[in-house]
């Protein structure tokens, strides 16, 4: 018998199962994640992904948990204020009737540490956030972004084992957000600190972590690095949710070797496989494309690795950094995203892409 | 636009003065009401300057009735029976006003129902709660009546105000604070001191200045249930129907009475809209 020794993992939640009066809100979930990883767990709301947060927080008590332990330590039973993580609250919570100091003190104050020692800290904190002359500051006195820099910094100075972050950014305007985004990484990666961050942008998830669990209906739908879960989709759900606005459903027609062929109503689509296991012949599955790997009139390219399609370009959405194209081809109503204006009037055009742009995995839903 | 001598125009213009009408009937009838129940008090306290207020006319001002509550001491030991009776209710009022306020809020159920049955007692005639009391603890279980009975009495009208006042505060308590300070280690009992302690303290002593006040100043249940214990509106109700010699005191002592009270509710008020505001 040989016993593998490991180190523990910031967080291991094994088989998690959570219900809201008889509704399932996380069906049997399982995740691990690393010392100073940055992991988002993205979804649409009512996905459950709030709900695994606050059941790391300790704010709730899972139906049946087989394992979770924060640090090696189970914390089964345990309330939020034995639990060594730390939370960044949606709307920072932050105390109204204390200081900006105060409540970055608070949670040293109710571990005991002395007046000195805490000031110290906490102005230690207020610098890591940048906020280090507003100390004695009113929290009514601060703005949104001002505040929510608080609120990390009350987290962070009680050195949580994993830092949770309750969509943090949900309450920014969109300058502020994209800054704060960066802000936070490379706060991380300087901290070398856990962080679990939920939230339901995209954007915000692939910009900022080191993975990803993409979570549909209670489960994890599939949890991989930014570039797995934008460019290879497990399932129809993260495909359509990562963007995948192109999605193709037909029958596996064809395996060579890393090329899958699939037969969409007679027109035949060449992709990569990208499904949890391996394709079946005649399996129903789905092709999904990014707009912006569709290239419209691709005459130079066509040949072996392209799929290629004649159609009608309908209209165009100006969106400022491309523009949408629809299209209506021989294979269906497609979008393509190219950059500047584009073209205007219905014309006739060619459509085409990749075949390693073009994902392809089981349709319907994950199966347990 | 429209036509400058269209009938729409004309409605239009109707309407403006119409309106401007209304402000000025609003606000005589604000005065007037203002007035109907401010003057009786005021009159209250000239008389109670005057030489013969029995005459009901101000006439001759002298301070002899103030000066006279000084040498008449019967007064004193009913308003040491009110100042106990309203201390205990006070603070009755600050404990249940604070449990029941910071518990009503985050009821998921029957919230409504619960709020109505500790309302009612404001609806119910003092007189009959007075009475229901009395025959209720003296005829039917045989207690003797006394501080307990007025303190009891009391409470039961204070209470709803008490409540209001709390409720006004602790429904804009944002519950989610509290889970920050579980979050950051804090213990249940460290949560309530550290959050919800400084933070509902307006509506605390609100509850406490309604509990007060309302108990200081009660009458018509008092008058069945006080035994033989005298508070200070019994004392000077006794002595107004008597017309014995104390008369002339009573117009200085509720002077007294009116302006602590309406001081009181000012405080409270302004103390509760600051907390509001911020």
């Amino acid at each position: 018998m040989s016993e593998v020794v490991e180190i523990a993992a910031a967080l291991d939640a094994v088989d998690i199962l959570h219900q809201y009066s008889g509704v399932t809100a996380l069906d049997h979930v399982s995740l691990r994640v690393q010392e100073g990883e940055f992991l988002t767990i993205l979804g649409p709301s009512g996905s459950g992904k709030t709900t695994l947060l606050r059941i790391i927080g300790g704010f709730e008590t899972p139906v049946a948990a087989q394992r979770l332990s924060i640090a090696g330590i189970d914390v089964r039973g345990l309330p939020a204020n034995h639990r060594e993580v730390a939370t960044v609250f949606q709307h920072y919570a932050l105390f109204p009737h204390m200081s900006v100091g105060q409540n970055v003190e608070y949670g040293l104050k109710v571990r005991g540490v002395m007046p000195a020692g805490r000031r110290k800290r906490a102005e230690e904190g207020l610098r890591l956030v940048r906020l280090s002359d507003k100390y004695d500051r009113r929290i009514h006195q601060l703005s949104g972004g001002e505040r929510q820099r608080v609120a990390f910094a009350r987290a962070l100075v009680t050195e949580p084992r994993i830092l949770l972050l309750d969509e943090p950014m949900g309450a920014l305007d969109e300058k502020l957000r994209r800054e704060m985004q960066v802000e936070v990484r490379a706060l991380q990666r300087h901290l070398k600190a856990t962080f679990i961050q939920v939230t339901h942008s995209q954007e915000e998830a692939l910009t900022m972590s080191d993975r990803i669990a993409v979570m549909h209906r209670g489960r994890i739908e599939q949890l991989g690095t930014p570039a797995d879960i934008f460019d290879r989709p497990a399932t129809r759900f993260v495909a359509a949710f990562m963007g995948m606005t192109n999605l193709i459903d037909g029958t596996v027609s064809g395996i060579d070797g890393k090329i899958t062929q699939l037969d969409a109503a007679g027109q035949l689509l060449l992709g990569t496989w990208t499904g949890p296991r391996p394709p079946a012949l005649g399996q129903p599955a789905f092709a999904a494309i990014h707009p912006q790997r569709i290239a419209i009139d691709p005459s130079a390219r066509t040949g072996n690795g392209w799929n290629c399609f004649g159609g009608q370009a309908l209209s165009a959405a100006y969106r400022g950094a491309h523009t949408d194209i629809q299209v209506s081809s021989q294979i269906g109503p497609l979008t393509a995203a190219v950059a500047g204006m584009g073209i205007s009037g219905a014309v006739a055009v060619s459509v085409g892409w990749r075949a390693e742009d073009c994902a392809m995995g089981p349709a319907g839903e994950l199966d347990s | 636009m429209i036509a400058a001598e269209s009938f729409a125009y004309k409605a239009a213009l109707r309407e403006a003065r119409l309106i401007r009408v209304a402000v000025w009937v609003t606000l005589i009838a604000g005065f007037g009401v203002t007035a109907l129940i401010y003057a009786p008090v005021i009159w209250l306290g000239v008389l109670s300057i005057s030489v013969d207020p029995l005459a009901g006319l101000p006439g001759a001002f002298t301070m002899r009735w103030y000066g006279s509550l000084f040498t008449s001491t019967g007064w004193i030991q009913p308003l040491f029976i009110s100042l106990e009776v309203a201390v205990i209710v006070s603070v009755l009022c600050m404990v249940s006003a604070m449990l029941v306020g910071r518990a009503l809020p985050r009821l998921k159920h029957g919230r409504g129902l619960l709020l109505g049955a500790f309302l009612l007692p404001l609806v119910v005639p003092g007189i009959v709660v007075g009475i229901d009391i009395f025959i209720y603890y003296k005829m039917f279980l045989t207690f003797k009546m006394g501080l307990w009975s007025l303190v009891l009495v009391h409470f039961i009208w204070a209470f709803p105000f008490a409540l209001i006042g709390m409720l006004v505060i602790s429904s804009r308590f944002d519950v989610r604070l509290l889970e920050a300070a579980a979050d950051l280690g804090a213990a249940p009992w460290r949560r309530f001191w550290d959050i919800e302690r400084p933070l509902l303290m307006t509506g605390v002593v609100t509850a406490g200045m309604f509990g007060f006040m309302l108990s200081l100043t009660e009458l018509p249940r008092s008058i069945f249930v006080a035994g033989r214990t005298q508070t200070l509106p019994l004392f000077t109700w006794a002595e107004t129907m008597s017309r014995g010699s104390h008369i002339s005191l009573i117009y200085c002592l509720n002077t007294l009475i009116a302006v602590i009270s309406v001081a009181l509710s000012v405080l409270s008020v302004w103390l509760l809209g600051r907390r509001v505001k911020s």
